[in-house]
């Protein structure tokens, strides 16, 4: 990854992004606000036909469209919006679990040149949680994880994972695996 | 054109006495607000665009920076960049074409 180093026996297990639907429920807001400056129009159409003011101000305003500069402001306006819509893309990507057979590594980009990385370690885990929630959340089966480390570290959570319920699986698999292994040897797992 | 047909109807049959109303564009552009006034209403858009691709190029270093920087090696790094340029370009040319025309 360049951004942090395996230990010499430790191998990536599985890598996590939230669930593609949650990107998709981020862009919906953006694209209802690309399609109002069309809607406008249509709907006082719609809503103004028994009121002569609305009709006269929906000609004003047709006018107004079939001008150069709505054009430019049209534009203009879908530009920021992509910008937007892009931005919710890149941290959509650039947020990322990386579960090794050692420790789970969560990559956080909240914001542009604000990057933070941290793990711990699978033998501290006491207890993984995941919660599918409400009808989109069981429909495209994605929720969230909770996973509970011993001692003063932080707590992590990831909200918007797919399938929450085989990643806590897959957690909780490499943990006895990492115990099956120091049993092993002999030692006690931490 | 069906719409505005329907539009004049409308008006006509809520009132009846109102004739058809002229379409006049210009008067309700922006160029009416500053009609006046010495400031030119084409060199306002101009700057106004400059400074909205001037913003677009920052945002767009900045972007990219992070994808090349953090997810490089992902398979969508390159085409998902090339389609930000490509819609970006293809909106910024569209508004273009309403400074120009």
């Amino acid at each position: 990854m360049g951004e942090f180093s395996l230990e010499p026996e430790e191998r990536v297990v599985r890598k996590v992004r939230a669930h593609w639907i949650t990107l998709v429920g981020s862009l919906i807001p953006i694209a209802i606000l690309a399609i109002t400056p069309l809607a406008i129009k249509p709907a006082l159409i719609i809503f103004g036909a028994g009121n002569p003011m609305l009709v006269t101000l929906a000609i004003n305003i047709s006018s107004f469209l079939s001008t150069p500069w709505f054009t430019t402001v049209l534009g203009m306006w879908w530009l920021f919006l992509w910008i937007g819509a892009f931005n919710t893309i890149t941290y959509y990507f650039l947020n990322i679990w990386i579960l090794t057979t050692e420790r789970i590594i969560e990559i956080r980009q909240p914001r542009y040149f604000s990057r933070r990385i941290s793990s711990f370690f699978l033998s501290r885990v006491q207890d993984v949680t995941s919660d599918v929630n409400g009808l989109i959340g069981t429909l495209f089966d994605f929720g969230f994880i909770h996973v509970e480390t011993a001692g003063e570290s932080d707590n992590f959570e990831m909200h918007g994972i797919r399938d929450p319920n085989k990643l806590r699986d897959t957690i909780l698999r490499e943990i006895d695996q990492i115990h099956r292994n120091h049993a092993g040897d002999g030692s006690d797992g931490l | 054109m069906v719409a505005r047909a329907l539009l004049w109807h409308t008006t006509n049959t809520m009132t009846g006495t109102l004739k058809p109303l002229s379409f006049n564009p210009d008067t309700t552009s922006f160029a009416h607000l500053f009609a006046n006034s010495n400031i030119n209403t084409h060199q306002i858009g101009t700057v106004l665009f400059g400074i909205v691709l001037f913003l677009w190029v920052i945002f767009t270093i900045i972007a990219i920076y992070h994808w090349l920087r953090y997810n490089y090696r992902s398979v969508i790094t390159i085409p998902i960049l090339a389609l930000h340029i490509f819609i970006s370009l293809a909106l910024i040319s569209y508004a273009w074409v309403g400074m120009t025309g």
